[in-house]
């Protein structure tokens, strides 16, 4: 029989900072994180509107030692699973009755600074061989391994690279494990430090960034706005502890919500062209398999990543699921804040989602002045509400290769 | 600089180790030095005085055993050159 699963932990470093409270309270106020990013680390100059953690120290938080054996997402990674397993009061992971728990991770970059630091190295300081470090560094399941070790989770630990779906199939594939009875409690989440050179002009070529100057770079991100002209790469990450609801009742947990649905699905279509039937079927699947009906959905957060044609596509997905109930429900990208995290993005976004439910309040679509006409539909949040009713809330994540996936939570 | 000065400032970057912690008695695996923080601290050893130590080198206990042999590599190369 199929357990019920409850949200009783969440952490996170994002670039609004590293406490839950504040990151969603500066979401709504609907106050950026993005701010012009200027690098002179390249062989060329960077300059260009991101999201950084600025503010998050990894030797203070982690030690310098193990800050030392990592590479940046991990850092970030296993600050923020540190920050949820504390939040969730859980006893450690090798505890009795907790053998089963594990870790699902999310990542798209992985060691992306690491592999540069290591060509740098060799190509450009001409250096004969690089850091022994540099395979354990670079790896991309060595976030939820450190994860795992500093919280001793002896389940199954587990990375998913799905782009920028990476961390909402983490949780999403966590709920099921726990929601199977496979495991009282999952840690679930993803992390990604993409601001390497590389990767940036990368990106850049790509022809999907919003480009600004200081002045501009903060409200640079629009999604759904008429204006719109891109996405803006950040980093950061999240965790969340999925447990069993009996488990967390039995031992007085706090619950902030119940994760009750989960839909992954393929557009088959296109590499970077997005295909609404594609991601309705993964809206579909989330709703199908937490026993939904559209009905009951009152809050999206949105992929919402600000490009012209994913935005559009992101609409039509949802009106033609929730149909007739699509202009009731409340949407809002807090992308336009804290940036696309990448392979972090739904991570982050799934926090902002429990904490809406928990704090029946919905965080806005910042710098929505003009909404594009083809995004119409459902009902932009343009500001941020408090005192809405909430029972349902989605969490969309829509990945390059046309990957989809998406999460209903439900307040408790 | 002499090669217990090395370590000490390496083990100092690397795990924030006071330096009057690392002397010669001291044991690797209680200052915190792993199979791989020890492969890392000869890796940076060898960049630093110019050598490469051999790949099978019996596994230091103390940081003395560690000095003894980088200073016989270090010893061998001197005497080649010379």
């Amino acid at each position: 029989m199929n357990r019920r699963v409850a949200v009783t932990g969440i952490g996170l470093v994002s670039p609004h900072g590293d406490d839950p409270a504040g990151f969603f309270a500066a979401l709504m106020r609907g106050e950026s994180a993005i701010r012009l990013y200027v690098s002179e680390e390249g062989p060329h100059p960077l300059a260009i509107p991101a999201a950084r953690c600025a503010d998050f120290d990894a030797a203070a938080r982690l030690g310098r030692a193990r800050a030392n054996s990592m590479d940046r997402f991990s850092q970030i990674g296993t600050a923020a699973a540190l920050s949820a397993w504390q939040d969730a009061g859980l006893p450690p992971g090798d505890s009795a009755g907790l053998e089963a728990a594990g870790v699902c991770w999310g990542t798209g970059a992985g060691g992306a600074l690491t592999t540069e630091r290591g060509y740098r190295d060799l190509y450009l300081k001409d250096r004969p061989r690089i850091s022994p470090l540099s395979v354990i560094l670079g790896m991309n399941n060595a976030a939820a391994a450190h994860v795992a070790i500093a919280l001793r989770l002896g389940g199954a630990n587990l990375t998913y690279s799905v782009a920028c779906a990476s961390s909402t199939v983490a949780i999403g594939e966590a709920f099921h494990r726990v929601r199977s009875g496979e495991t009282p409690v999952m840690l679930a989440g993803g992390s990604d430090a993409p601001l390497a050179y590389g990767v940036i002009r990368a990106w850049e070529s790509l022809q999907v960034l919003a480009l600004g100057d200081a002045a501009a770079a903060p409200g640079v991100c629009r999604p759904f706005h008429a204006g719109r002209s891109g996405l803006v790469l950040a980093e950061g990450g999240g965790a969340l502890i999925l447990e069993d609801w009996q488990h967390a009742r039995g031992r007085g947990a706090r619950i902030y919500a119940e994760l009750l649905g989960y839909g992954a699905s393929c557009d088959h279509d296109h590499l970077t062209r997005p295909h609404p039937a594609g991601q309705a079927r993964a809206i579909a699947g989330a709703l199908r398999d937490g026993g939904l009906n559209p009905d009951q959905v009152d809050y999206v957060n949105a992929h919402g990543t600000a490009t012209k044609e994913g935005d559009v596509a992101e609409i039509a997905a949802l009106r033609q699921v929730l149909g007739a109930r699509s202009e009731q429900v409340a949407i809002s990208a807090t992308k336009s804040m804290h940036g696309h995290l990448m392979g972090a993005t739904g991570a982050i976004e799934a926090i902002a989602c429990v904490l809406a439910l928990q704090r029946q309040a919905i965080p806005p679509t910042a710098f929505l002045d003009a909404p594009d006409p083809a995004c119409v539909g459902l009902r932009h949040v343009d500001r941020g509400e408090t005192g809405v009713p909430l029972r349902v809330a989605l969490s969309n994540s829509f990945a390059f290769g046309g990957s989809n996936a998406v999460l209903a939570f439900g307040a408790v | 600089m002499d090669i217990l000065q090395l370590i000490r400032k390496a083990l100092h970057e690397r795990l924030d180790l006071p330096e009057e912690q690392v002397t010669l008695e001291a044991r690797l695996e209680d200052l915190g030095v792993d199979s791989l923080g020890l492969v890392e601290l000869g890796f940076e050893l060898e960049d630093h005085l110019g050598i490469r130590l051999p790949q099978d080198y019996a596994t230091p206990v103390t940081v003395g055993d560690m000095v003894k042999i980088v200073g016989d590599v270090v010893k061998q190369k001197q005497e080649s050159a010379a």
